[in-house]
């Protein structure tokens, strides 16, 4: 690979090649595999420079792959399979147009949560999480990536919490989305009254659906609007827990229908207990045992106008509910307080991610469907656990409500020693293979789902494969992604 | 004119049927449309649409594939119509077959604990609401009226409506797509493709939704979708039609306004306010907290004209000055609890937001009570300091809780009710029965109120000059969306056709229109194919990448694609800028 047209073309700090810094975008997953290191780090510092990169990449035949978030990354979705150069936007950091009244602000890739957090809490806002997300998480990222986040209430959409970006095509041209897509300069659009919080266009075009969940292979994303929530003023967390999840359920779809409560999760005893402890992990197996196998977590809030009756009648009514499939309400369990379980849901969780934190390594495998058939997926996985000789007490599952609660998202969680990869990964292809042979929905492929859906709706990939040759004619980004 | 060959019209008739294949030059015309049509280049007019080769009313997507792959075998097109209302259901050329959708009209599948609907091209948001009250659910209705198809307001075109701050709105409700593409594939994207269900149009990895819905949709030029599965939102309401405590819950206008009072769980409420000001204050603080269950801005023209039977009682009531001055700033929202405890939080939350807004909650017909009428007026024309305002404020809001309920005030409620629900028009294009309409981005409401601004701006010279109606200029009619986090207005005017200044103005007002998107504005209402490439060099060339995927999707121009990529040369624009 030729990297001295890169060199030349950006300043000397923005341009690396050390191994060490090359070493830091290895994939922190052991299972994922057959991926090449980067030969080398661009740091772009604008738009421009960015542009000249991707345009230089098109005349030169480099692959790029774009990385916001910090070190250890350990997802695929930086994974390459071609010699390729990494453009870290990590440093890009400015929050700006954060709009109270309008509930929007504008991020760039390298915003991560422990940064926006507190300055939306100044203004009263909050912002949909996904499940503690690891410090340096980019939030572009995560929601580029559909990441199941907190509050199915007032998620209308997929693509919430996303509202207007921009972007550069695989040839470099500019582009933006939504409300955002005009000439103008943002200082303009701001001063008309324009806060780019619209999410569609424009024209007929939805370009920002085709990136998203695109793992970076359909354009590089250089800011976004994203959708921000009012904090409440006055809040309750409950815990309701049965050792079936079929009243769980019932519960949940009652809730939701009547869009009450605010932020909610569903787990299990090992998911809560992994996140519960992950900073003592000696505490796992006690708090496990203090709750039932499946657990719900419902906020309940007041805002601004008067609060504390908006809180009373939502717990009495949410109590009826409860107490109508048979749960019982409560505000702590085993000691563990409803409020300590969101926080720590709701926290970045530092450096290393918190499932790795039982036994060193993690195996996550995610899947969409209804909230009904949640419970036949889990049995499905648990019949290839047994299989393979995997216990149910060995791993977790975490059911999340999206979209105003017509479908969720379940993730089981495998922890494991780095001494029982090779079974693990077996595990993970035979499990995965299970639950597509029965019709899983795999929203986010990774691992062997990103080797596999594509075979089971030949015409959407081949319109996949047209977009693709629309928006990076030439494959420049992350090419081999999901075969392409 | 062009008619179809003994050779194509046999094969045709293999695929659907005699009876199903219209190509008498009247039925043809029957089909045609000017609404929303492009103008003309000498400025005298806008263009009619063409008459169609054939209307072909298909029943299954097996014999709308087939005909989309005849169509790729021959110079015919097609495109696709529902319920049809704007140019966007009529053919633009003469050699296109009109796939009209009425005979694909079923729901398919209901399902009321995800709140989802699948539902063919015809099936009315009249026919989904009928069943899904059963449920508990009600489907977005856009300002079409419940007569449109629940499908195309989701897929194909832009649409509002007054129900959308709690219901969401139909593009972005859309959880999956079935699409006869133009080459004749099927495709069902996200979970419905990979035979998982109908719940997410999203993934595996891209939404390929995007490649056929941005703000607007193909508007039936990039083949035919044959199903569409649809989130709704809740419905607090009876679940059946026509009970007798029911105001709304009749079939006819005459029952619905004559039956008893809402739902114990329900109110409609009119507010008026001083200035736009102060009514945009009360609409964000009452949709951050998703107190109200519809929500909408009508303006003092059509709040004069809704009630009134004729334009010459219009013309009266509009020249008295009554609307301009109590109801140049009115806001119509619905109330619904879940329980009867959230109803009462809501109401009282919904009184606390007006009254700070410095507004009014109306309620029945102010000319009966003259002496509250001007003492409206007096509060908001007479320039009365902040404590004179409050104190006549808080009397006159007392003075009206304390009437009376009347049947009249029973029956405004009910009639009003069933026109939040089902987008009854209150005879819109009556006057001058020329309707058109300018903006309608969707952003905020602070945006709505903008591009409102920026649209009477265009309009008022064509209303001194004559070209357009009278109207009080601000028209700007608009809705909140998914609890008020999106907004937006459009400005409907009237066009007069007593003279050939109307026909002129309208294409010029179009034509003025581009200064809104120099301005900063994004895409809005008429951003469809015919106007793309006036607007998309301000809109980063987005006519060239609409074209280019016509180029990828449709390589044998099987599609009649004008109102979605405009111009067909997109066989000339480069892949790769």
């Amino acid at each position: 690979m030729n990297l001295d047209v890169l060199k030349n073309m950006l300043p000397q700090d923005a341009v690396s090649t050390s191994d060490s810094d090359l070493q830091a975008y290895k994939i922190n997953d052991p299972l994922a595999t057959g991926y090449m290191l980067p030969s080398a780090i661009l740091k772009p510092k604008n738009f421009e420079e960015l542009q000249k990169i991707i345009q230089t990449a098109n005349k030169e035949d480099l692959k790029l792959v774009i990385v916001s978030s910090v070190a250890p990354h350990n997802r695929e979705g930086i994974g390459c399979t071609e010699e390729h150069v990494v453009v870290d936007l990590s440093g890009w950091k400015l929050i700006d147009g954060v709009d109270r009244k309008n509930l929007v602000c504008r991020v760039e890739p390298g915003v991560t949560y422990d940064e926006l957090i507190p300055i939306i809490d100044k203004e009263g806002m909050i912002f949909p999480m996904p499940l503690a997300p690891k410090s340096g998480k980019s939030i572009v990222a995560a929601i580029l990536d559909r990441e199941a986040t907190n509050w199915p209430n007032h998620h209308w959409n997929s693509q919430d919490p996303l509202c207007s970006m921009e972007f550069a095509f695989g040839s470099g041209e500019q582009f933006r989305t939504g409300s955002a897509a005009n000439n103008v300069p943002v200082e303009q659009l701001r001063a008309l009254g324009i806060s780019m919080k619209g999410p569609n266009g424009p024209g007929s075009l939805g370009l920002q659906r085709i990136i998203q969940g695109s793992q970076g292979c359909m354009g590089v994303v250089t800011w976004a609007t994203i959708k921000l929530e009012m904090k409440p003023t006055i809040s309750k967390v409950m815990i309701l827990q049965s050792d079936n999840l079929r009243q769980i359920e019932q519960f949940v779809y009652d809730v939701d229908h009547h869009r009450w409560g605010e932020r909610q999760y569903i787990f299990d005893n090992h998911t809560l207990a992994m996140l519960m402890t992950y900073k003592n992990p000696g505490d796992f197996d006690k708090v496990k045992a203090s709750f039932k196998k499946y657990i719900c977590v419902q906020e309940i809030a007041g805002f601004h106008l008067f609060p504390e009756e908006r809180l009373e009648y939502q717990t009495r009514d949410i109590k009826k509910i409860a107490t109508g499939v048979g749960l019982k309400m409560e505000e702590e369990v085993g000691g563990i307080a409803g409020s300590d379980i969101l926080a720590a849901a709701t926290t970045p969780c530092g450096q290393t991610d918190w499932r790795k934190s039982l036994k060193g390594e993690c195996m996550s495998l995610h899947m969409q469907t209804t909230l009904d058939r949640a419970n036949e997926y889990i049995g499905i996985f648990n019949a290839a656990a047994s299989v393979a000789g995997i216990k149910r007490e060995e791993y977790g599952v975490h059911i999340q409500p999206i979209v105003q609660n017509s479908s969720v998202y379940i993730e089981f969680m495998l922890p494991y020693a780095a001494a029982d990869l090779e079974k693990i990964r077996a595990f993970e292809e035979s499990a995965t293979k299970a639950l597509n042979a029965n019709q899983a929905f795999f929203a986010r492929p990774y691992g062997t789902s990103a080797k596999i859906v594509w075979d089971n709706d030949p015409v959407s990939t081949k319109l996949m494969k047209q977009m693709k040759g629309l928006m990076d004619p030439n494959r420049v980004l992350c090419p081999g992604k999901f075969g392409l | 004119m062009y008619n179809l060959t003994d050779e194509q019209r046999k094969k045709l008739v293999e695929i659907v049927g005699e009876e199903n294949i219209s190509t008498e030059p009247w039925q043809r015309d029957a089909y045609g449309i000017w609404f929303a049509s492009q103008p003309r280049p000498d400025g005298e007019g806008v263009y009619w649409t063409e008459r169609a080769a054939a209307i072909i009313t298909p029943r299954t997507v097996e014999q709308v594939q087939k005909i989309t792959q005849y169509c790729n075998e021959t110079d015919l097109m097609i495109h696709v119509t529902s319920t049809g209302q704007l140019v966007a259901g009529a053919a633009t050329f003469d050699h296109t077959l009109l796939l009209d959708m009425s005979r694909m009209d079923d729901i398919v599948s209901m399902d009321g604990e995800n709140m989802t609907v699948v539902v063919e091209p015809f099936a009315r948001s009249i026919d989904v609401q009928m069943q899904s009250w059963k449920k508990n659910c009600n489907p977005y209705v856009i300002s079409i009226g419940a007569v449109g198809s629940t499908l195309a307001a989701a897929t194909s075109h832009t649409g509002y409506g007054s129900i959308g701050t709690s219901c969401g709105y139909g593009p972005r409700t859309l959880l999956g797509v079935e699409w006869v593409m133009p080459d004749g594939d099927v495709i069902r994207f996200g979970s419905a493709g990979q035979g998982s269900g109908w719940f997410t149009a999203a993934g595996p990895g891209p939404d390929l939704l995007g490649s056929i819905r941005g703000f607007n949709g193909a508007m039936g030029g990039l083949g035919a979708y044959t199903k569409a599965a649809i989130k709704m939102g809740p419905w607090y309401g009876p679940s059946e039609i026509g009970g007798d405590e029911i105001a709304f819950g009749c079939k006819t206008p005459s029952n619905f306004i004559k039956k008893g009072g809402l739902p114990k769980n329900m109110s409609l409420n009119t507010t008026i306010y001083p200035s736009m000001e102060a009514m945009s204050d009360a609409h964000y603080h009452m949709h951050e907290e998703n107190i109200c269950y519809s929500g909408s801005r009508m303006p003092a023209f059509v709040l004069a004209m809704a009630p009134l039977k004729d334009n010459a009682s219009l013309v009266k009531e509009w020249e008295s000055g009554f609307h301009k001055k109590i109801y140049g700033y009115t806001l119509s929202n619905q109330i619904q609890g879940a329980s009867q405890d959230e109803y009462e939080w809501k109401q009282k939350c919904f009184n606390k937001v007006v009254s700070d807004a410095g507004g009014i909650r109306m309620r029945g017909v102010l000319k009966m009570y003259p002496k509250i009428a001007e003492d409206i007026m007096k509060l908001f024309h007479a320039g009365l300091s902040p404590d004179e305002y409050r104190t006549l404020q808080l009397d006159i809001q007392a003075r009206i809780d304390a009437l009376p309920v009347t049947p009249i005030d029973i029956m405004a409620a009910g009639a009003s009710t069933a026109a939040a629900l089902r987008n009854v028009d209150p005879g819109l294009a009556r006057p001058a029965s020329a309707m058109f309409t300018l903006g309608g981005n969707l952003d905020t409401w602070d945006a709505g109120v903008v591009q409102n601004k920026l649209t009477m701006e265009i309009k008022e010279p064509y209303v001194t000059k004559g070209g357009i109606l009278d109207d009080g200029v601000d028209t700007g009619c608009g809705n909140p969306y998914e609890g008020g986090h999106l907004g937006y207005t459009e400005n409907v005017f009237w066009v007069n056709r007593v003279n050939k200044n109307g026909a002129e103005t309208l294409p010029k007002a179009i034509g003025d229109a581009v200064t809104e998107i120099q301005k900063g504005i994004s895409s809005f209402t008429i951003s469809s194919g015919m106007n793309n490439e006036r607007f998309g060099p301000y809109e980063f060339d987005y006519q060239i990448w609409t074209k280019r995927i016509k180029k990828i999707l449709d390589p044998n121009d099987a599609c009649d694609s004008t109102t979605y990529s405009g111009s067909p040369d997109h066989k000339e624009v480069p892949m790769n800028g």
